[in-house]
């Protein structure tokens, strides 16, 4: 079978802005399972929640869809510091954070097929032309077209993701997450504060989730089992891209989504969800050859 | 072989052989269609609790693939019903069989580093979970998308002609669980997987053979869920991927086991118990949805509030061998 190069370009396109959403909800995960050693499934559930809150918001009091941003986000804050207070609380374990937001994630799933009821919500016939006429490339390539909300999603991811690393390299309060992500008990020593920044990292980190949750909601069908169908690509592309690392999450999750769409353009689309997975064992069976590479490649600085 | 001589272990065991010989006894003769229905699942949860709690309990590596286990040995009873008249004892084998080799792949992949312990040995399970999920739905002899009718082909066997011969098997499978639970209560075995929950490292420079034990024991936890697939498929009759491989199956082990408690081998049983009868109440409350609502924050609150589970808020008799529950691989 052969396939046009057009189509292939677009295909990819389509991936890469669509990886941009992924990469963007893979940010609040990196974050909280690099950095507070919370391997967060409730994150998930976040963004869901952030979507249908908009999908409300938008549909019934009428709010332009970036307006929303001003409710949801502080709320989400509250909600990231309130979880991570719980842990703090009981002095939990990374077992017992992990089955805590399990639970809260199946929890959210079933809160929201109650409130929102389990049907398919679409937001997109009640937005404006400007949402959805797709734009068409300028020069080079006239062919290829984008969808307005696609390149929302990558603006947030741009920003989200961009201003998270500068964060995490550049400023104190973020060399103090890394201090404390290599050793709590000295770096408290040192004079870190890590409860007030365990509780921020996690605030801002769910704060995230409220952004990425409406640009779901303008981006695809709202039903409340979404997460399962994010979970494969945006786990894999925390893993993939280094755990605590915002940048590699984005990157890993647009490099996922060309594979994952060129893949359905030559072979039964309904195995792409396994191509994720096979891409992950792949990773994990190469784990040794490149723990070599990097070794190698950063020796010298601090992995 | 200590244990065997361990006259406290046999009299448990004694005790576990004559509660299932009561239970065989009692409930199909004098119990209602319901009442055989109810306690065939209620056997089977306590199968997947015991063995979830023998894997993650004693080694505190968090799996959420137990419900994969289970589905798997689920449709490999199923295709084999499809496809072939053998008896219900090969079915059984097949189901076990099925799910203790994608354990032992899975095991000796994931146990070969140490970096998969802890929280990314769950995630790498749940991923297991989407794989198996996607080939499933995808491959025409397990599945194809469409589901597979076992009905019409048990309706003759002695297995498929009644609710309460499942419930039999069912209630030896719990005693086979219940039977490797006790056994890892107190002998090397257990005592070599609860080192590793307490410090994997340590254990491993004290001579542990920690790799060999984890992939031994997941395979062994796996092969007892899958066992318990074969009844299930029959008792489903209809068996489909939505409803095999939810996550809610997951769940309410973990749930289970958490709430009974890890720190005694019966932990699981009583958890096990719990969560049924509490299921079945709220069943009244109406909407399947709140009552998962229910779970969940029920399940938040017990990790919180007893993190010995139900199990380990009861005194020993004696000795005073303190076992800190819940703790998470070294990371």
């Amino acid at each position: 079978m052969s396939v046009s190069s057009l189509a292939l370009a677009q295909t990819l396109l389509n991936g890469a802005l669509l990886g941009c959403l992924f990469g963007s909800i893979a940010l609040g995960l990196s974050v909280k399972w690099g950095h507070l050693g919370v391997a967060d499934f409730f994150h998930l559930s976040l963004t869901l929640l952030g979507a249908y809150l908009t999908y409300s918001l938008v549909t019934e009091l009428l709010w332009d869809p970036f307006l929303t941003l001003a409710v949801t986000v502080p709320a989400f804050f509250a909600v990231g510091v309130g979880v991570q207070w719980l842990f703090h609380l009981i002095d939990a374990q990374p077992f017992t954070t992990l089955l805590i937001t399990f639970a809260l994630f199946i929890v959210t799933e079933s809160v929201v097929s109650m409130i929102w009821s389990p049907d398919l919500l679409n937001l997109r016939p009640l937005l404006s032309d400007g949402f959805t006429t797709s734009i068409r490339l300028p020069e080079p390539l006239p062919q290829l077209a984008v969808q307005p909300i696609d390149l929302v999603a990558l603006v947030c991811a741009a920003l989200m993701v961009g201003l998270a690393a500068y964060t995490l390299r550049s400023t104190r309060a973020g060399r103090a997450v890394q201090a404390m992500r290599q050793d709590a008990a000295i770096a408290e020593t040192l004079g870190v504060r890590v409860l007030p920044l365990t509780l921020a990292v996690s605030g801002l980190a769910a704060a995230t989730a409220a952004v990425a949750g409406m640009v779901v909601s303008l981006r695809m069908p709202l039903t409340p089992t979404l997460p399962l169908q994010w979970i494969g690509i945006v786990v894999v592309a925390t893993m993939l891209g280094g755990l605590g690392r915002p940048l590699g999450a984005l990157v890993a999750a647009v490099v996922l989504m060309m594979i994952q769409n060129a893949w359905s353009l030559w072979f039964p689309p309904q195995w792409a969800p396994a191509v994720t997975f096979g891409v992950l064992f792949l990773f994990l069976a190469l784990q040794p050859l490149t723990r070599i590479a990097r070794e190698r490649f950063t020796s010298g600085r601090t992995a | 072989m200590n244990a065997l001589r361990d006259h406290a272990l046999w009299r448990q065991f004694v005790a576990v052989v004559g509660c299932a010989v009561v239970a065989v006894v009692v409930v199909p003769a004098f119990g209602s269609d319901f009442a055989i229905a109810f306690g065939f699942q209620f056997v089977t949860w306590i199968v997947l609790a015991l063995s979830w709690g023998l894997f993650s309990g004693n080694t505190g590596y968090a799996s959420f693939g137990h419900g994969v286990f289970f589905g798997i040995g689920t449709y490999a009873a199923a295709a084999v019903f499809r496809h072939s008249d053998a008896p219900f004892v090969v079915v059984l084998l097949a189901a076990g069989l099925a799910a203790g080799a994608l354990a032992l792949v899975v095991g000796l992949a994931v146990f070969a580093s140490s970096r998969f312990s802890g929280d990314l040995f769950g995630l790498i399970t749940l991923a297991m979970a989407f794989v198996v999920v996607t080939v499933v739905s995808n491959v025409a002899f397990l599945d194809g998308g469409t589901g597979v009718f076992v009905r019409e082909h048990t309706v003759g066997s002695w297995a498929g002609s009644s609710t309460s011969h499942l419930f039999v098997i069912a209630t030896g499978l719990a005693v086979l669980a219940a039977g490797v639970a006790i056994a890892t209560s107190s002998t090397r075995w257990g005592s070599a997987l609860r080192s590793i929950r307490d410090d994997e490292q340590v254990a491993e420079s004290l001579g542990v053979p920690t790799y060999r034990y984890k992939v031994l024991t997941f395979v062994a936890s796996a092969v007892l869920a899958g066992l318990a697939g074969a009844p299930q498929a029959i008792y489903l009759g209809y068996v489909e991927v939505g409803a095999v491989f939810s996550l809610n199956i997951p769940l309410l082990v973990i749930m289970m086991t958490i709430l009974g408690g890890i720190t005694r081998w019966w932990g699981p049983l009583i958890g096990a118990a719990t969560v049924v009868v509490l299921r079945e109440v709220l069943l009244d409350v109406g909407s399947p949805e709140l009552s998962q609502i229910i779970l969940g924050a029920a399940l938040v609150v017990v990790i919180a509030l007893l993190p010995h589970g139900l199990s380990g808020a009861i005194p020993r008799r004696r000795g005073a061998r303190r076992v800190p529950a819940l703790e998470g691989g070294a990371r």
